[in-house]
């Protein structure tokens, strides 16, 4: 569904993206996370057609979308920084939308209303900054996209209308098939509604599989042995972190579950926990397994 | 690519919407410029004649509504482009499944609708108001959009070059105004530092950047309206190159930098020197200087702006390459490296040469607006020996170099080379050096160039219709045997006189004479018909050594006839001394005989007067309420005796 192939972008010198690839197939959530400043708002604008990458492609349904008006019309995008015309209320803004984009729904609109509950006449630039978010789910919503692209989405809005939200959102994942890429620095809620999960660090996507193949490639070993840890073990193991408290050995390892609980039985342990990493987890100890500075994070 | 996906309804109507004010400000603007005059001339002179109200409202229009028209121009696009120069703002509309195409066309159409509209409500209005006068009104408002077209195009292609909306309406502003500033730097530098140089007028292609409605009507419009469809064409092409990153810098393409820094730099350099320059007038090699101190302060402060720092980088190169520039200027100009002082060009390359600043081909605006051309005397010299009189004086002029004289003439010198190119020079000449004031006398000597003054020696076809004979402001009529015989001599004396004989002037008696001038329509051709051919008077002084008009006056008795003192009602007496003056009124009829005798005696040696710094008297003579007018003479001569002054 949406393809960035080896995308490069420059910003002066300094290099924003040098060489993307993500791939999202479609009726997916793909959830884009990285550090600040790895590149992911620019990727983003490169495929809501913004920015003009300067190197490599970024398709949709195998086309490419800059400048591209039917490619376009068929993507919502919501950003972190959001803008209304001046004096403009959500009915302006709708009936701006609705000369501009072909599958735009009046029905739709009147249908999602009574989800936000938010008068349409009034300005949106008048509306608080949640509502403001609301109002462009709302009028993004209605132009019936096929792909949704977030940034930051619910940056802004309370706990149950991101729930309502997302419900809106995952229904038309369901119901039509919609393709959703979202970035977000909020993990938790990534890792309930992504099946794919992309990890950008320095202008690159570090790690791009689904959200239970990350999960499952990268374990925490709580293990503990009469004579404490075997080197040759840890040397066996792909090791990116070992602490330890007492005589209980903590280890984040790479590989399969498997694999490392049948390595370790091998050297008769007293205790040994595989415990299963959040979302936020895995990303702190690949970054860190990539220099990103672990130290701070902890 | 059909027009549906270059328009966008919903783009237009939401500028509209937006930009509303706009369209009425700038109505509102016109209503007071050109409907309300209109409206005044109407009501305080209801007869007003078709010419003189087609006159007045062409006068109105080219001057007032042109200075409305093209801050609006600038400004529109500006606003309707300024989504481009926020971040926010640019990836909402860009998000958007519309093609820059189409954005950029559906704004230039709200920007036509916006300045269209005013023009034509308020031609609309004008309509109702003068019935009499559609087509004018019309034309003004045709060519009102065509240049508004133009001015917007420019403005729209402006505004993708730009990151911010001051910049926006900064730039056009400055682009437009750059023509004139640099030619204005290349004409200052020119006067002030290369001897015999010409500031001439603008460039033939400023015309298409500043025009007036006159050459609009010339029907060279069309090149006003292929200029708005290149700029529409190039703010097109740079909105697709546009990197939409480039939000809230001053320029939007990186290339564009060197030319805002130089720019900023030489505008300041120039500054410098136009505020410093004069401190080091006497010293050509001093005073050019000044523009570099400035101008490396223009690209520090162009880096700042660049870089949005106060800590400017990346300025030593910019400055070499700056003062690199200013060398070149300095031997271009001050070290004369192109040898463009010293240059005469060789006779056998001339194929015409002229010493005034007139060709055979004169125009003028009548009281109805109307342009008239005369063809009169042609004063350029095809002649060989005529040629190499002006050559050799030429050659003395840049031998002996620059002079500084208040008590100067001026010697204009355009040469017609065979190749059709020309070279202009602008010389002082003053009698101190005997050599150039001979060769010079000896050029003014020539038919031709004595035409140009004394045109009565020239056979262009002029019809003389009437002449008169005034002494010291008392007119007499000649019949036309006695015109004829006046002619003739008054032919023959200037011919006969000496430059230095006709640089007098001031003379009691003078012949006033009227001519019909063989004129040209518009189109050049020859008119036929004498009646309406352009109508002369002019005035010849007769000079002491005019002998042969002086004879025929004398014999009729109206040669240096003063009038009596019983028709003049007063006599006012300015005494200069230097820059001081005083006057007196003289009623006595004793005083103004005396006066009169005065100015008898000395009126003829007025071509030594210093007016700045000389001593001198000035006579105002009134006469009677009979004998209608006055007349002005300047004698240099002691002060009368018994004068009281205030």
């Amino acid at each position: 569904m949406i393809e960035v192939k080896n995308v490069i972008k420059r910003f002066g010198d300094f290099f924003a993206l040098n060489g993307v690839n993500i791939n999202v197939e479609k009726g997916s959530v793909y959830g884009l996370v990285g550090p600040n400043g790895a590149g992911k708002t620019t990727v983003i604008k490169c495929m809501a057609g913004i920015y003009r990458q300067d190197g490599g492609s970024v398709l949709i349904d195998g086309k490419p979308v800059y400048e591209n008006a039917e490619i376009k019309s068929r993507v919502a995008y919501v950003s972190d920084d959001l803008y209304f015309f001046p004096g403009y209320s959500i009915k302006d803004s709708a009936a701006y939308y609705r000369g501009i984009y072909p599958n735009w729904s009046d029905e739709r609109f009147r249908e999602i209303a009574d989800v936000f509950k938010i008068d349409e006449k009034r300005a949106a630039r008048r509306l608080s900054k949640g509502m403001q978010k609301q109002a462009a789910f709302w009028l993004g919503l209605s132009t019936q996209p096929d792909v949704m692209i977030l940034d930051e989405p619910m940056d802004g809005l309370d706990p149950v209308m991101r729930r309502n939200v997302w419900n809106i959102m995952l229904a038309e994942v369901a119901n039509r098939g919609m393709t959703v890429l979202v970035s977000s620095h909020n993990l938790r809620e990534l890792e309930d509604v992504c099946d794919h999960v992309g990890i950008m660090n320095k202008g690159r996507i570090a790690i791009e599989k689904g959200l239970d193949e990350v999960k499952g490639n990268i374990h925490k070993v709580q293990t503990a042995f009469r004579d404490g840890l075997p080197d040759e073990l840890k040397t066996s193991l792909n090791v990116l972190k070992h602490e330890r408290a007492g005589s209980v050995d903590m280890l984040i390892i790479r590989g399969d579950s498997g694999e490392i609980t049948d390595k370790i039985k091998k050297y008769s342990p007293l205790l040994l926990d595989v415990v299963p990493l959040t979302l936020e987890e895995v990303f702190i100890y690949e970054l860190g397994g990539m220099g990103y500075e672990l130290e701070i994070i902890d | 690519m059909s027009l549906k996906s270059l328009i966008n309804k919903s783009v237009i109507k939401s500028d509209m919407r937006r930009y509303w004010y706009v369209g009425v400000t700038f109505a509102l603007a016109l209503f007071v410029v050109t409907v309300l005059p209109l409206r005044s001339t109407l009501l305080y002179r209801p007869d007003t004649g078709r010419d003189f109200l087609h006159s007045t409202f062409y006068l109105m229009a080219q001057t007032t509504s042109l200075l409305i028209i093209v801050p609006f121009c600038v400004i529109t696009p500006a606003l309707l482009f300024s989504y481009l120069h926020h971040k926010s703002s640019v990836c909402e509309t860009h998000r958007l499944p519309l093609r820059r195409e189409c954005l950029y066309f559906s704004h230039l159409v709200s920007a036509a609708v916006l300045i269209a509209l005013p023009i034509i409500l308020n031609a609309a209005i004008m309509f109702t108001m003068v019935e009499t006068l559609p087509s004018y009104i019309l034309l003004w408002a045709a060519l009102s959009m065509i240049y508004a077209f133009e001015i917007a195009g420019f403005s729209a292609a402006a505004s993708m070059l730009v990151g911010n909306t001051a910049a926006g309406v900064m730039l056009p502003s400055i682009v437009m105004f750059l023509p004139l500033f640099f030619t204005g730097v290349m004409q200052i530098l020119g006067t002030d530092y290369l001897h015999g140089y010409v500031a001439s007028g603008l460039p033939g292609f400023m015309r298409w950047i500043y025009p007036s409605y006159a050459n609009l009507l010339e029907g060279k419009m069309y090149v006003c309206l292929a200029l708005g469809i290149v700029f529409i064409a190039l703010g097109a092409w740079f909105y697709r190159m546009r990197r939409l990153e480039n939000h809230t810098r001053i320029l939007a393409f990186d290339a564009l930098n060197p030319v805002f820094m130089y720019g900023l730099a030489f505008c300041a350099g120039l500054v410098g020197y136009m505020y410093l320059g004069t401190i080091f007038y006497d010293s050509v090699k001093i005073s050019m200087w000044i523009g570099l101190p400035f101008g490396i302060i223009g690209i520090i402060v162009a880096r700042m702006i660049i870089s949005k720092s106060f800590k400017p980088t990346k300025i030593l190169k910019p400055i070499i390459i700056y003062t690199a520039m200013m060398c070149v200027l300095y031997l271009f100009y001050g070290a004369d490296i192109t040898g463009f002082e010293k240059r005469v060009p060789d006779i056998d390359n001339i194929a015409s040469v002229n010493v005034t600043n007139y060709s055979g081909v004169r125009s003028s605006t009548n009281l109805n607006g109307e342009t008239m051309y005369t063809s009169e005397n042609d004063p350029t010299l095809y002649n060989k020996e005529d040629i190499e009189k002006v050559i050799a004086l030429h050659r003395a002029i840049v031998e002996r170099g620059a002079v500084e004289s208040e008590n100067a003439y001026g010697l204009p010198i355009t040469y017609t080379l065979k190749d059709g190119s020309e070279i202009r020079r602008s010389y002082a000449v003053t009698e101190d050096n005997e050599e150039v004031f001979r060769l010079f006398c000896a050029v003014q000597e020539l038919k031709q160039v004595k035409c140009e003054r004394f045109p009565i020696i020239g056979d262009d076809g002029t019809e003389y219709t009437n002449v008169s004979v005034i002494n010291l402001g008392a007119l007499t009529q000649l019949d036309p045997p006695r015109q004829e015989q006046i002619l003739a001599a008054l032919k023959q004396d200037v011919l006969n006189a000496s430059y230095t004989e006709l640089t007098n002037s001031e003379s009691i008696t003078r012949l006033s004479v009227d001519s019909r001038i063989p004129s040209l329509d518009e189109n050049m051709n020859p008119i036929e018909d004498k009646s309406h051919w352009a109508q002369q008077t002019l005035e010849y002084n007769v000079y002491p050594s005019y002998a042969n008009c002086i004879a025929l006056l004398k014999e009729w008795g109206l040669y240096n006839i003063m009038p009596p003192a019983d028709v003049i009602d007063r006599i006012t007496v300015y005494q200069y001394t230097g820059k001081n003056s005083k006057s007196a009124i003289l009623t006595d009829k004793a005083d103004i005989e005396k006066a009169l005798a005065h100015i008898k005696a000395n009126v003829d040696n007025m071509k030594d007067i210093d007016l700045l710094n000389g001593t001198y008297q000035r006579f105002t003579i009134g006469y009677k309420p009979d004998t209608a007018g006055y007349s002005t003479y300047m004698v240099d001569a002691p002060c009368m005796e018994g004068i009281v002054f205030e």
